[in-house]
């Protein structure tokens, strides 16, 4: 067997349903359209796919190139299914051999997939980022035109002291906001992510909730405050959403004899 | 009451940077014997590596993408 034709079953997600409206849905490339592997009250989702279609490099990593367009289809079933029933997305790109090794992955942990199904049930996930727009005012410029006003060696050391205290206080309270809209929009979340800024330059929060459908128009109506709030200081609020809950599906499931072994 | 905050997600206008966060990142994660082998080499293994140089990637558009929006 070549690469060229080897076959896997892919997985986009686990649900507790085995009632879902799956037609129309892209598969991948070369295989399937979606379907169900059902394993008591608990079923998967998944595609016949050729691993060719998974493999891809790194030259293919563009805006519309293959990568993109299979997080899109992964995404796009996933939010499918999600729009029916609660769902435990699965992580891009993972495949198992076949049906049965589909079956047995949801029998050997199905306690716990239930738990977490009940748990996301009647949730969807917002991600928020808080972005300080443009740089720092430039010191060397105002020191310009500083000089270009020749004030009186006084006049421009207290104007200096100003601005320095005046940006100072600015830093502060951009540092600040970002553990303050943090904290503001988890009271109207069940849980919620602090995730890396990675290092980013001007983004002050990356984090992401987990809110209960019911409390979505006060969630949205707390955001929309903050970047009101947050407008004149040069800060942005960016939210994107509703998202099937990627961040809070995180188990790892499997056999627990290949860990040991 | 006018919209300041910047909406994406559902529909159009995901950037590739927000769903590859969390498509690659984050979500259900299968260990053990079931994952499929290549020529012995674990498919999965494999592809996260992909693509995380994929989001590696992404994300240096975005930032360029972003500083060029903030530079006009």
């Amino acid at each position: 067997m070549t690469a060229g034709d080897a076959r896997g079953l892919y997985l986009f997600a686990i649900v507790g349903s085995t009632a879902v409206d799956l037609s129309g849905l892209p598969g991948f490339a070369g295989g399937g359209s979606p379907r169900l592997v059902d394993h008591g009250d608990l079923a998967a989702v998944v595609a016949d796919v050729p691993l060719a279609a998974l493999d891809v490099r790194e030259e293919e990593v563009t805006e519309d190139g293959r990568l993109a367009r299979m997080a899109m289809d992964h995404d796009t079933v996933i939010r499918a299914v999600f729009e029916q029933t609660p769902a435990l997305p699965l992580r891009l790109a993972t495949v198992v051999g076949d049906e049965d090794a589909a079956r047995r992955l949801l029998a050997e942990r199905s306690t716990e997939i239930r738990d977490l199904l009940a748990r996301l049930a009647g949730h969807e996930e917002w991600g928020v980022r808080l972005r300080r727009e443009g740089e720092a005012p430039d010191e060397n410029a105002e020191r310009e035109r500083a000089r270009a006003a020749r004030p009186s060696g006084r006049d421009y050391l207290q104007a200096r002291r100003e601005a320095l205290r005046a940006s100072q206080e600015q830093r502060h309270a951009v540092r600040q906001a970002g553990d303050e809209v943090y904290r503001g929009l988890a009271e109207h979340a069940s849980d919620a992510t602090r995730l890396s800024t990675g290092g980013a330059t001007g983004l002050l929060l990356n984090a992401t909730y987990l809110v209960p459908t019911s409390a979505t128009d006060a969630f949205r109506e707390v955001a929309e405050k903050y970047a009101a709030d947050l407008e004149a200081g040069g800060v942005r609020v960016e939210l994107t959403g509703p998202w099937p809950p990627y961040s809070f599906a995180q188990v790892t499931i499997g056999s627990q004899a290949a860990a040991d072994g | 009451m006018a919209n300041r905050t910047l909406v994406t997600g559902s529909g159009g206008g995901t950037s590739l940077v927000d769903l590859l966060d969390r498509v690659v990142d984050r979500g259900v994660v299968v260990s053990g014997d079931i994952i499929i082998s290549l020529a012995g080499i674990d498919l999965i293994q494999l592809n996260l590596r992909l693509l995380l140089i994929g989001l590696e990637t992404a994300n240096e558009m975005h930032r360029t993408n972003f500083e060029g929006r903030g530079a006009r």
